[in-house]
C-alpha cells in the first residue's frame, strides 16, 4: 500500500475539493479568454501586449497559473500512486514534475510582471 | 458424509491481455482523462515559453507567429487543444457527477458518448481552423 504522505495537502477530501475548485476557475478563465479572442481577434503585438498588461488580466492569469500547478500536482499524485508502486520511482517522478510546475509558475509570474 | 475429495487446485482462466479485454466506455473516458491530463502537463512549459516570447518584443511576437505556421507546430497545437477540449469536457462531466447528478449507469454511458462525440467534433473544428 502506498502511504499518502506525499499528497498535496495530506488530506484526500481537501485535495479533491482543491482539484474541483481550481478546475472550475480554470475552465471559466479558458472559456472567457477564448470567447474574448474569438470576438476580438488579436493580430498584432501591441493589442496582445495590452491585453496582458491589464491589471484584471494579470490577476486572473496569476490565479490561473497558481491553480494550474495545484490542480496538476494533485492529478499527477493520483496517477503516480496508482501506477508507480516503486517508492524511489514515484517520489522521483513527483519531485521532478513538481519542480517543472513551480518553475513554470515562477517563469509565468516573471513574464506577467516583467523582469 | 461425503467421500469425494475436493478438486485439487481448480485452474481458472485468467485473461490479462489488454488487447483482448473490452473496456466499457466509462473506463475509456476515465483513462483518457488521465492521459490527456499528463499530456497537458507536458505542454505547460511550452505554453509559458510561447507566452514569454509573444510578450517580450514585437520581433519575438513575429517569430512566434512564424513558428506557428510550421506544420509540425500546428500539429502540436492541435494535439494540445484537442487534449484540452477532451480534458475539460470530461472534467465538466465529472464535476456534474460530483454534485450527484447523472450518476446512474445508463446516464453515465450516455454522457460518456456525448463528451466523446463532442470532443471529436470540436477537435475537427480546431483542425479546420488551424489549417
Amino acid at each position: 500500500m502506498v502511504k499518502s504522505v506525499t499528497s498535496l495537502t495530506r488530506n484526500g477530501l481537501r485535495d479533491w475539493l482543491i482539484q474541483n475548485m481550481t478546475a472550475f476557475f480554470m475552465a471559466v478563465y479558458i472559456i472567457t479568454l477564448v470567447s474574448y479572442l474569438i470576438f476580438n481577434p488579436v493580430h498584432d503585438y501591441y493589442s496582445w501586449h495590452l491585453l496582458f498588461t491589464a491589471t484584471w488580466m494579470r490577476i486572473a492569469t496569476l490565479l490561473f497559473f497558481l491553480f494550474l500547478i495545484l490542480h496538476t500536482r494533485i492529478g499527477l499524485w493520483t496517477i503516480a500512486t496508482d501506477y508507480l508502486k516503486l517508492t524511489v520511482l514515484r517520489v522521483s517522478f513527483l519531485v521532478i514534475t513538481s519542480l517543472v510546475l513551480v518553475g513554470s509558475f515562477i517563469w509565468a509570474m516573471n513574464i506577467l510582471w516583467g523582469a | 458424509m461425503a467421500t469425494e475429495t475436493p478438486p485439487a487446485k481448480k485452474v481458472r482462466p485468467v485473461n490479462l491481455n489488454l488487447f483482448t479485454i473490452r473496456f466499457p466506455i466509462t473506463a475509456i473516458i476515465s483513462i483518457l482523462h488521465r492521459i490527456t491530463g499528463v499530456l497537458l502537463f507536458l505542454f505547460v512549459p511550452l505554453i509559458v515559453w510561447a507566452l514569454q516570447a509573444s510578450l517580450a518584443s514585437p520581433d519575438s511576437f513575429a517569430a512566434v507567429q512564424e513558428i506557428f505556421t510550421l506544420g509540425v507546430v500546428k500539429f502540436l497545437i492541435w494535439v494540445c487543444l484537442s487534449g484540452l477540449i477532451y480534458h475539460m469536457l470530461a472534467g465538466i462531466r465529472h464535476f456534474i457527477m460530483n454534485f450527484g447528478f447523472l450518476e446512474s449507469l445508463s446516464a453515465m454511458r450516455l454522457t460518456a458518448k456525448i463528451i466523446l462525440g463532442l470532443s471529436i467534433l470540436l477537435s475537427l473544428i480546431v483542425g479546420v481552423w488551424l489549417w
